[in-house]
């Protein structure tokens, strides 16, 4: 899956510039962004349901035009509202889509079953004009899974969702990553940072960084969180003598340590203090201040 | 008054069927109105006056326009 | 073909369930009842109403009557009634956007606008079939309509009247993706043709003709022939209405 070079203009206003992407096979790629930064704009793009104003899409090798585009064969999507018939069941509503792909009569129901399965909607009967939010969110991943796709593509899968029906979610993408390649968007960093292999943020139009999560991750600054069986102003003021940068944040301490030496010195120290250590962690939500920088 | 039941008889050939697809039509949609109270605009009086008493528009109206279902009153 | 046939189940399916089959039969129905039943009432209820003492020569109602019903019911309330109900066909789909996920799984552009299409003429042959069959039986029972002529050829030109409304219909609705786009082009369309009426040399060729020459084709008066252009002229433009839809559907953001 390649995008190359795409922009897309609204009128005279440009919504996507110059955008580059590559999304390897069998990952999770969140795609982080605010709302109106145009994540929606070009996953619309990439299934031909807009025209772009320059620049090409390829999925599986397939250049997408707009309007019908045979690279929709290898593609599952899931808006970001889905939308369903009222007037149908959900296995109904997933025959109308398997007599769409063309799937072969003979596959259809062991593929529907597993599918209702996956979501957990085997047990339901109501009509689809009845489900909640997130039920339907459930069909609309079922029915994007449908005719296993190389590339699923989901709008803001989670943002509408209370936390039970977005670990749901959550959970039913990673589990998806096995036959497919996830390609997310979400304005929510810390669901992307759940799942995801590869994160990209787009923002006013342009992707301003796109790595591997791991990397992101790794280059994170050396800040540890401690919390300690003392307040942790306490804590600060007898660690007052070491030469590293500390400062406590709602009751716990951050401490910078950049280097191994540095946490052995730390660790030392607090042992000769005797002071308690409760719980300790790297502080991992980088991804989430860097975003914040970009938006602040 | 011999002369209008003679009238009425001569006519029922007509009325029977007439009536019973008009009635039957607005008892339906009255039962359809009162049973799903969703409705795009107006509420379940103004769509039951209508229903029952204008014949055959007044449901079809109710039909093509007026029923809601239970999911666009949730947005 | 699978496809095809998979999205017109669902047209169908949506169709019943929306209570289209319900209102399409209840109402043709009590339309082809209406038909000879005002034919043959009317006599009745003028003299009723007439001041005592006037003396009436009102002609006994004929087979003619009840058909002269049938071509200005039929047109007017019928026509007016299958085009509301069949006036939200795209508008409703592309409002809500429950076309976005069958789209991007392949469907065919064309099929949507095909099976709607084809499922709308299905309808109609089904009301006009009711009516007709209806106000035949009735009219068929009480008068003698020997005398009349080219019945069936009348009844399939004002079918094929409303098939170019409802491919207008469609346009209009798709083109303009709101309920009311249908209806108003379609009625904008109608006050056209009325207007290119008023000129007595359209009459050869004007499809409104079509709805308007079944009783003087009963009659005699109107020879098949002399709707032959407006025929094929209006079965012309429905299909021209049928692609222009198509074409512009194929580039319309959903």
């Amino acid at each position: 899956m390649q995008i190359n070079n795409v922009t897309k203009q609204f009128g005279t206003h440009e919504v996507l510039r110059d955008i580059n992407l590559n999304i390897p096979e069998h990952t999770v790629f969140g795609f982080v962004g605010a709302n109106g930064s145009g994540k929606t704009t070009l996953m619309k793009c990439m299934l031909g349901l807009l025209p772009l104003t320059a620049g090409s899409i390829s999925i599986a090798g397939e250049c997408v035009t707009f309007g019908e585009t045979r690279s929709n064969d290898y593609v599952g999507y899931l808006p970001d509202v889905p939308e369903f018939y009222p007037f149908f069941h959900a296995r109904q509503y997933l025959e109308l889509c398997a007599v769409i792909t063309n799937m072969p009569k003979s596959e259809r129901m062991t593929r529907i079953d597993e599918l209702l399965e996956l979501v957990g909607l085997v047990d339901t009967k109501s009509l689809i004009g009845t489900f909640s939010r997130g039920m339907k969110q459930r069909l609309g991943i079922a029915q994007a899974l449908l005719n296993r796709p190389k590339l699923l593509i989901c709008d803001e899968p989670t943002s509408a969702l209370d936390p039970a029906g977005r670990a749901q979610i959550l959970s039913i993408l990673q589990k998806a990553k096995t036959e497919t390649t996830v390609f997310f968007s979400t304005h929510i960093v810390s669901d992307a940072v759940q799942i995801c292999d590869h994160v990209a943020m787009l923002h006013e139009g342009t992707i301003i960084f796109q790595d591997e999560l791991i990397n992101l991750q790794q280059q994170f600054s050396g800040q540890f969180i401690y919390t300690f069986t003392i307040p942790a102003t306490e804590a600060m003021e007898q660690l007052q003598n070491l030469p590293f940068t500390m400062r406590v944040d709602a009751n716990t301490l951050l401490v910078t340590l950049p280097d191994d030496a540095a946490r052995l010195t730390f660790m030392k120290e607090l042992t000769r203090q005797k002071l308690i250590v409760q719980s300790m962690q790297p502080q991992t939500k980088l991804l989430e201040q860097l975003v914040l920088e970009v938006l602040g | 008054m011999n002369n209008d039941l003679d009238l009425l008889l001569e006519y029922l050939p007509f009325l029977i069927p007439l009536i019973i697809l008009q009635v039957g039509l607005a008892i339906f949609s009255a039962i359809h109105v009162i049973r799903h109270p969703y409705y795009r605009f107006g509420n379940q009086v103004m769509w039951l006056l209508i229903v029952l008493f204008i014949q055959f528009i007044g449901p079809l109206v109710y039909f093509v326009f007026g029923r809601g279902d239970r999911h666009s009153r949730a947005n | 073909m699978n496809q095809w046939f998979g999205f017109f189940k669902k047209e169908w399916f949506e169709s019943v369930k929306t209570y289209k089959l319900l209102l399409v039969v209840v109402i043709f129905s009590i339309l082809g009842i209406l038909n000879p039943f005002t034919a043959k009432i009317t006599p009745v209820l003028l003299e009723q109403f007439m001041p005592a003492g006037t003396i009436m020569d009102l002609p006994e109602p004929t087979a003619l009557d009840s058909w002269l019903q049938f071509y200005k019911n039929v047109p007017q309330m019928g026509l007016v009634v299958f085009i509301l109900l069949f006036s939200t066909m795209m508008s409703k789909e592309l409002e809500k956007g429950t076309l976005v996920i069958l789209l991007t799984k392949g469907l065919r552009r064309s099929t949507v606008i095909t099976t709607k299409y084809m499922m709308a003429i299905c309808y109609w042959t089904l009301a006009i079939l009711l009516s007709f069959t209806i106000t035949y039986a009735y009219t068929a029972f009480y008068w003698d309509q020997s005398t009349l002529q080219h019945l069936f050829f009348a009844a399939s030109c004002l079918y094929i009247f409303g098939l170019l409304l409802i491919a207008v219909t469609l346009w209009g609705n798709t083109y303009f993706a709101t309920p009311y786009g249908g209806i108003l082009v379609t009625f904008i369309g109608m006050i056209g043709l009325f207007i290119t009426a008023i000129f007595p040399q359209s009459k050869s060729w004007n499809p409104l003709e079509l709805a308007t020459a079944p009783p003087q084709l009963l009659t005699g008066d109107l020879l098949p022939a002399d709707v032959f252009v407006s025929y094929l002229l209006t079965l012309g433009l429905t299909l021209v209405f049928v692609v222009l839809t198509v074409v512009h559907f194929k580039r319309k953001l959903v």
